[in-house]
């Protein structure tokens, strides 16, 4: 397990290196700290890896929640709250309306966006949940895989897997 | 730098399987393993037992391309006559039809012998990439030329001038691959898919092969001719017969290769 602390003075690219050197190691990676900054364009990169990550990604969100944290809860296989807060409509810009419709759907991207609170649009998405790493760790790469291939080959890359699996 | 150490090949059941092996340098190209693979693809060529060459770094790094001291070395006269040069040339001149099973870093010179197979098959953690660019010179092995073919101008712009990388499932969708699997599946699904093709008729298939080349040398009508001149040759061989035959007798065609 790697534990990655992010601080609010940690811009874009810092982040997705910081990402990229942790997720190399193949172990979960649990994300805690300042999410509170706002999303810029160079976010791109660390979504990228995030959304592909292999290993199962842990998020604490505390303190004030931008739309970083916003992004990395959206992102992340498991999600926890602790004594946090954001402000109302700080999810409500168009870099989280597109990881909402991939992450949750397209209708449910409506109501994420249509709650004014962030956390509450968070809690009614189904994705204040911890669950646990193991149990990720286990279906993530078939979770990718669902989210980037067409179906067919989805199935047959999940397929792989499972005769993996019975041959070791 | 001994071939043998740097090279690992091993045939079975009409399949050659040729491995990079220097994982300590996550498989850089020099010139015994450019010279190493090309003897081997060579080898298999003329044999008579392979049917298929598969091309590998591996299950955890296809090739982060050439060492910087192959290419810091040459001159402007040297790199042309350079056995690394011809080594590529060498590689992607085989009649045989070949797959490269791509895992990690598939970069530079690696990049250009993996996009020279006719089907890549790469793992969820492959990353393709020519970062030739960010060193002033160009990819020289079929860099600019084996994109294009694969996933369109623009991709081929991209890779060429921006040096930028691109993931497997983002390699998947502009095309550049064939298919994606789970990384600790990926020898042995390129294994049993070899095994497949190694199946399939043997003149024919390398008759594909030829056909698909052909637009590399020739116009499109040129090509087309070209086609239809394998098609009729094919049409005199005992392959052809006996896959009439089982077709109609309702059985399972066994190809010699004749």
């Amino acid at each position: 397990m790697t534990v990655l602390m992010i601080s609010n003075d940690m811009n874009d690219a810092d982040l997705a290196k910081a990402m990229d050197k942790a997720l190399r190691a193949g172990d979960a990676l649990i994300m805690d700290g300042a999410v509170g900054r706002a999303l810029q364009t160079g976010a791109q990169a660390w979504i990228g890896t995030l959304a592909r990550a292999r290993s199962p990604v842990t998020v604490t969100l505390s303190g004030e929640v931008g739309p970083r944290g916003l992004a990395l809860a959206l992102l992340a296989d498991a999600v926890t709250l602790s004594n946090a807060s954001a402000q109302e409509a700080a999810h409500r810009v168009p870099l989280l309306a597109v990881l909402a419709a991939t992450r949750l759907g397209q209708v449910a991207a409506r109501a994420f966006l249509a709650e004014p609170a962030p956390l509450r649009a968070l809690k009614r998405a189904g994705v204040l949940h911890g669950a646990k790493a193991d149990v990720v760790a286990a279906h993530k790469t078939a979770l990718v895989a669902a989210a980037e291939l067409p179906f067919e080959e989805a199935v047959s890359f999940a397929a792989l897997i499972h005769l993996n699996q019975e041959q070791n | 730098m001994a071939i043998e150490s740097v090279i690992h090949t091993s045939r079975e059941a009409g399949v050659t399987t040729i491995t990079i092996t220097r994982p300590e340098v996550r498989n850089a190209l020099n010139v015994a393993v450019l010279a190493g693979m090309a003897d081997a693809v060579e080898a298999a060529g003329s044999d008579g037992e392979t049917r298929v060459i598969v091309l590998t770094g591996g299950a955890e790094t296809f090739s982060v391309g050439a060492d910087i001291d192959m290419l810091s070395g040459q001159t402007a006269a040297s790199y042309v006559h350079s056995p690394n040069r011809f080594g590529f040339e060498r590689i992607r001149e085989t009649r045989l039809p070949v797959i490269a099973a791509v895992s990690g870093f598939c970069l530079g010179g690696g990049c250009e012998i993996a996009l020279a197979a006719d089907i890549v098959i790469a793992s969820d953690t492959a990353i393709f990439g020519q970062p030739e660019i960010n060193l002033g010179i160009i990819p020289g092995a079929g860099g600019t030329q084996l994109w294009a073919e694969r996933a369109g101008r623009g991709a081929q712009a991209e890779a060429a001038m921006g040096g930028r990388f691109i993931k497997a499932y983002t390699a998947r969708r502009i095309g550049l691959v064939d298919r994606i699997v789970p990384k600790e599946a990926l020898l042995s699904y390129v294994a049993a898919e070899a095994v497949q093709l190694s199946c399939q008729a043997p003149l024919a298939v390398r008759a594909v092969k030829s056909a698909m080349r052909a637009r590399w040398c020739m116009s499109a009508g040129a090509a087309l001719d070209h086609e239809v001149t394998l098609m009729a040759n094919l049409l005199a061989s005992s392959d052809a017969r006996e896959g009439i035959d089982a077709f109609l007798g309702k059985r399972k065609a066994t190809f010699t290769g004749t």
